[in-house]
């Protein structure tokens, strides 16, 4: 399986983080010090473009957590576009589909990132939209 | 179909060479006729149980070693991941999908070990993983 591929293209506020290849253990720390990165230099508008990721392991699932956490924290969003169907089964069965937005249209993906604020989920209390999560497994 | 592949590592806490060891599990499961699905799930549970060894039975030190055993024929896998860790009680692991947890940016590999395998099973000390994938009749 290939390596992770990070790249990055900006409509507007919202930084577009496109991701190919693997996210396994040995990727993890770097895809986490990259998403790191861009919320340090201010852009806590993310999405992430799962489209060309084969694979991501439970560490990378925390490294797009603690961008999602961050992002919030800023009143900034971050969404995830449309992951492969083996990555959002993983979504599905960690539940994850209940904390992250998730959409298969970049356009709505960038429009709601850059919103921002209102990013609410299970986790805030509030009832999960999973039709999202459903548009993308089609 | 080639015959049963049985092999065994002792390697340092070191995610590369673990993933080595993982990539060579997969090609072995990839050469005996298992689907995608199955090998997506291989891969996903032996990279939780050795990003488990490195991390949290080693707390990554190089020094101390995970042991990896497998054998993969046509009807089913078996892999054990043991490390050098004092172990712990896998009852008394945090439930993942609660609410509460949902942000946590880890504590899933059990729960994705489990969901994706056909059995988990754990030594009495902790320290020991054995994973079985049985492959689908048809």
């Amino acid at each position: 399986m290939n390596d992770l591929a990070i790249e990055t293209s900006r409509q507007g506020d919202v930084v577009i983080v496109r991701l190919r290849g693997s996210a396994d253990m040995g990727q993890a720390a770097s895809l986490d010090r990259r998403l790191g990165q861009f919320l340090r230099e201010g852009s806590c508008r993310l999405v992430l473009d799962l489209a060309g990721l084969a694979f991501a392991s439970s560490m990378a699932l925390g490294a797009f957590i603690r961008a999602h956490v961050q992002c919030r924290a800023r009143s900034g969003r971050l969404l995830l576009l449309s992951p492969q169907p083996a990555l959002l089964r993983v979504l599905q069965t960690t539940r994850l589909t209940d904390l992250f937005e998730i959409t298969s249209d970049l356009e709505e993906a960038v429009s709601r990132a850059a919103s921002g604020g209102a990013n609410t989920r299970a986790a805030d209390g509030v009832e999960p939209t999973r039709g999202r999560a459903e548009d993308a497994d089609a | 179909m080639p015959s049963e592949a049985r092999r065994q590592a002792s390697i340092p806490s070191d995610y590369r060479q673990a993933k080595a060891v993982e990539d060579a599990i997969v090609a072995a499961a990839t050469a005996h006729g298992y689907n995608e699905e199955a090998l997506f799930a291989v891969r996903l549970a032996v990279e939780e149980a050795l990003a488990n060894a490195i991390r949290h039975g080693n707390h990554a030190d190089a020094r101390k070693r995970v042991l990896v055993r497998y054998a993969v024929s046509d009807r089913q896998i078996d892999v054990h991941v043991s490390d050098e860790g004092k172990g712990f009680d896998p009852s008394r692991v945090p439930d993942p999908t609660a609410a509460e947890n949902l942000q946590l940016p880890s504590g899933r590999g059990i729960m994705l070990m489990r969901a994706y395998m056909t059995k988990v099973e754990f030594n009495g000390r902790g320290n020991e993983v054995h994973l079985v994938k049985r492959k689908l009749a048809g």
